[in-house]
């Protein structure tokens, strides 16, 4: 157990990234910080493909390295990955303003109770 | 014995479905819209009394449009068929529609009463449904129209709009569509038991083979189900309650059409679904008779009790539909007649004597300015009936 | 990838959108991202209808997510950006936990097309953790899009706070193609033999469903807002697709997909129908739809139709899938799921018969009126253009509101329904009851297609 987990610490640290990244979404009342907690974790996602597609002692996916190379498929499924997480945030943010322009604050339980006085 | 391919069945239910359309239109006036009902009143008459000659020389008239849902082996067709025993009751509710589209007409406008339009359309609406459960060629085309019945009856049980009718109205879609959910689940033991689903004058033979444990639950499913419109006991509390609607709704519909769809669908399920000798092979037959037998002397006795004449020709109903159930429980061929033909004969009483049961009272309104016979509460002012006959009252003015 | 059923959802798409946008263009949001988002919400939605690849899945799953939560928020009122940004937080879980399932899958067998992924899983057993992992994520993940209790959270604010028009597309679509994709992922790349060999994973999806039926009619009940309860019937009413996908069977199959199309038809109606009430009354709660007949003669009519449809009354759309997803259930032997689907009548009947009753059988309460004559124009900004906040009467406010998104101030009178409006409602409202009889028509064209996915 403990050589797996030597030897199989990234993925200990994508679900690491993935407990922490919920827990700021549940846990924090701050909008912003529940958007981060979002891109933490995607962030932990990313990896986690990232580190199945290494191979221990391989070069990186170029033509001129030498083989072995890493599995480049998850790198570019990544990628796009990425950019759909950028333009999410971006989305995200947009909204924030709106929400703050709109309310005044950013306190998530503040916004509901407002919410239910509408 | 021939099957002739007509599009009259189809025609009978739909004639009465489609004038709900002019009906509607036609709400600022009021002359052309009740010239609309009597119209479609008088042709479904016309087209159901037509096949009277054919069905007694042994034909059947049928109207197939092909599959509508599947089934488990055979696939469900939307058809409609007229044998003997749907042409008595459609004959019979469209007979009646006649009668009571007048008593209508003139009741509605002699108290004056609220949304006349929606109450004619939604008679209609009820009429064409009735006819559809009457010529109803499987278990679920009679569903579906045993389910219509209730979306159309039901603007007719709220009619008054008041508190207390909107309770009845909530009790009656209760009630029935519980019923409804019932016989949706007893029809879906009833395909996957046999694969089919259409009537068949004896009963589907797979049912005798089935497992019993399951026909049986099957059977309670379909008879409970449609138990709830024939106001079995305890299933019963809906209709004594929907005497709230005006007269002419209960006169028809919850001493005629209704409830005798109930009891239709129980004939259908007893007769042509499982067959008499299938039904007495399961045992159920004694329990069924033993549910209308108590429930005929019970409703009774309640109904002596009853001070308000309205209430108190429910209560009968109740009792009087019994036999007619007890009538198929019995499984003997003789209380079968007999429980079939107290179809008819408790439509005509039953419907005679609501319509004879609001003259009263309107006699009573104007006759409370000054004390007659019926003041003196042989039927009391029992609160339910009061804003009825207060408006009445207004509309005959004093004395 | 086209077969019947994504042929199927194509067109669903199409239609639907047209639908929509024959409405939108009286109702609005009449601003240009509101067209630029819907455009990139309907190819999203055909993307996800057509790929057969996983990967290829989540991108069109997220396009659709980010359009979806652009269209929310489209009004530019505070209420709906919460609402929005709810959506964005608990969707980006879905589609990353989705994504999750995605790579177990990818470690597992290394392929990302569906039909590959078929043989391959085969290969690698049914059993193994990897498999099963991926499965759970993939489900639980697309659970959240479909929004199954308790999964549902972000799903009834956002379709209540949306504009109408919005409300009307997504509740019409984004769940339903959700639901398709699930499906698909399903029975496509896990394949029918995987439920086999992991009866569990079958009963807790039936199991899923059945608690969403009930969860879902049970809060809707509980809903005075009229959109809220659609939206909470909406959860029940996946729960019921999603129960007949658990039972591995071509009756059930068919039904869900017949129900998915009919969902679709009639909720996506039903919200433009409240959409019509609310412009022509301002009538947004259960208690002011109070006497709406005498109102609203021809809106009303039309939504009682649609809500009867929703119940179940046959033979409209909603009878005949409920008809085929309960035969399903009868064949399959799951009884659980036969009552719950053959109840689940009564528990849609329990909201949507308040409503009708408060319609038809009741006086429209005089202060509403009152209020609706005096605050005409008032009432007519914040409920037709959403062109005002509703948090302007909170005080907090700065200013939201964006004069050039929309025909706000063009909206002197009560009455501005117009006539396209009245034509999507009462000609979908018409469908509802027409096309159940011509299901078992389309039922045949479906059946090839079906088979061909339960056997793989």
């Amino acid at each position: 157990m403990i050589d797996l987990l030597a030897t199989r610490y990234y993925y200990l640290v994508t679900f690491l990234l993935l407990g922490v990244g919920a827990y700021m979404m549940i846990g924090n009342r701050n909008l912003v910080k529940k958007v981060i907690g979002m891109n933490i974790f995607q962030t932990g996602i990313f990896l986690f493909f990232i580190a199945a597609a290494y191979l221990e002692g391989a070069s990186p996916p170029v033509l001129t390295a030498e083989a072995p190379h890493v599995s480049p498929l998850p790198h570019v499924l990544i990628l796009t990955a990425i950019v759909v997480g950028v333009s999410l945030t971006a989305v995200a943010l947009g909204l924030i303003v709106r929400i703050y322009a709109d309310y005044g604050t950013l306190d998530a339980e503040v916004l509901w109770e407002v919410r239910h006085d509408d | 014995m021939t099957e002739i391919d007509s599009l009259r069945p189809l025609a009978a239910v739909l004639v009465s479905a489609v004038a709900i359309a002019p009906i509607l239109a036609s709400y600022r006036r009021p002359n052309l819209r009740e010239g609309w009902t009597m119209l479609a009143a008088l042709t479904t008459f016309g087209l159901v009394a037509s096949m009277v000659p054919g069905v007694l020389a042994g034909d059947t008239y049928v109207t197939d449009f092909g599959t509508f849902v599947p089934g488990v082996e055979s696939n469900v067709a939307f058809a409609l068929r007229v044998d003997p025993l749907g042409l008595l009751f459609a004959l019979l509710a469209s007979t009646l529609w006649v009668i009571t589209s007048l008593y209508s007409i003139g009741y509605m406008r002699g108290l004056n009463e609220n949304d006349q339009t929606r109450y004619f359309a939604a008679f209609a609406g009820s009429v064409s449904a009735a006819v559809g459960v009457a010529l109803a060629d499987n278990l679920v085309v009679l569903f579906v129209f045993y389910e219509l019945l209730t979306v159309a009856t039901y603007p007719l049980v709220a009619h008054d709009q008041t508190d207390e009718a909107r309770r009845a109205g909530r009790k009656y879609l209760a009630y029935t569509f519980g019923g409804g959910v019932a016989v949706l689940a007893g029809t879906l033991l009833v395909v996957w038991l046999t694969g089919t689903v259409d009537f068949s004058a004896g009963g589907i033979a797979a049912l005798a083979e089935a497992d019993p444990a399951l026909a049986r639950v099957a059977f309670a499913l379909l008879v409970g189900g449609f138990g709830v419109k024939a106001a079995l006991m305890p299933l019963h509390s809906w209709l004594p309650d929907a005497m709230v609607a005006p007269t002419p709704v209960s006169g028809l519909l919850h001493a005629v059409a209704v409830v005798k769809s109930g009891v239709f669908g129980i004939a259908r399920v007893v007769l042509d679904v499982f067959g008499p000798e299938t039904v007495g092979d399961l045992g159920m037959g004694l329990p069924l008779a033993a549910v209308a037998a108590f429930t005929l002397i019970a409703a009774s006795i309640i109904a002596l009790r009853q001070d308000n004449l309205k209430r108190r020709l429910a209560f009968s109903t109740v009792s009087q539909l019994s036999y007619i159930v007890l009538g198929l429980a019995v499984l003997h061929p003789r209380a079968l007649t007999g429980g079939l033909l107290h179809i008819p004969a408790h439509a005509f009483m039953k419907l005679t004597l609501f319509f004879c049961a609001t003259t009263s009272p309107r006699w009573r309104a104007s006759a409370s300015a000054c004390p007659r016979r019926w003041s003196r509460s042989r039927l009391p002012r029992s609160g339910w009936r009061a804003s009825r006959w207060s408006r009445a009252s207004s509309a005959s003015g004093t004395c | 990838m086209i077969d019947g059923l994504s042929g199927t959802m194509i067109v669903l798409v199409a239609v639907s959108a047209l639908g929509v946008l024959s409405y939108a263009r009286a109702a609005g949001p009449r601003s240009n991202p509101f067209y630029a988002a819907y455009l990139l919400l309907v190819a999203g939605l055909t993307g996800m209808s057509v790929t057969g690849d996983l990967f290829n899945l989540y991108v069109f799953l997220e396009i659709t997510g980010l359009a979806a939560y652009v269209l929310v928020a489209s009004d530019d009122s505070g209420r709906s950006a919460i609402a929005a940004l709810r959506y964005l937080l608990i969707g980006t879980v879905g589609a990353s936990l989705f994504l999750l399932g995605i790579g177990y899958a990818y470690i597992a067998t290394g392929t990302l097309n569906m039909g590959d992924l078929a043989t391959q899983i085969a290969e690698v057993g049914y059993t193994a953790t990897l498999v099963q992992a991926a499965f759970a994520f993939v489900v639980v993940g697309l659970f959240i899009k479909v929004a199954i209790f308790p999964l549902h959270t972000w799903q009834p604010e956002a379709y209540a706070s949306a504009p109408d028009s919005v409300s009307a597309l997504i509740s019409a679509l984004v769940s339903t193609v959700s639901a398709y994709a699930l499906v698909r992922v399903v029975y496509t790349a896990f394949t029918a033999d995987f439920l086999e060999a992991n009866p569990l994973a079958a009963d807790l999806l039936g199991a899923a469903a059945a608690v969403s039926i009930v969860a879902g009619s049970l809060l809707a009940v509980a809903q005075s807002e009229v959109k809220r309860m659609l939206a909470y019937s909406s959860v029940a009413q996946f729960g019921l697709v999603v129960a007949a996908a658990s039972l591995v069977n071509e009756t059930a199959m068919i039904g869900a997909v017949v129900h998915l199309v009919g969902h679709a038809l009639m909720k996506g109606s039903l919200f433009l129908a409240a959409g019509v009430v609310a412009t022509a009354t301002g009538a947004r709660t259960v208690s002011e739809y109070d006497g709406l007949v005498d109102r609203l003669p021809v809106g009303a009519g039309a939504f009682g139709v649609l809500a009867l449809a929703m119940v179940g009354v046959p033979p409209t759309l909603g009878f005949v899938g409920k008809w085929y997803i309960a035969l399903g259930a009868v064949e399959s032997g799951s009884w659980v799921l036969v009552v719950v689907i053959v109840a689940s009548t009564l528990l849609t009947l329990a909201y949507f018969a308040r409503l009708v009753e408060r319609m038809f059988f009741r006086d429209p309460a005089t202060a509403l009126a009152d209020e609706v004559g005096v605050a005409a124009s008032e009432d007519e900004a914040e409920v037709v253009a959403d062109g005002s906040d509703l948090g302007a009467t909170d005080g907090v406010v700065t200013s939201g509101s964006d004069p050039a998104t929309d025909g706000g101030d063009d909206a002197p009178s009560t009455d501005r329904v117009t006539f396209g409006m009245y034509a999507v409602v009462v000609v979908t409202a018409v469908l509802a009851v027409a096309l159940g009889l011509a299901v078992f028509e389309y039922a045949e064209f479906l059946e090839p297609t079906i088979t061909r996915l339960l056997t793989p």
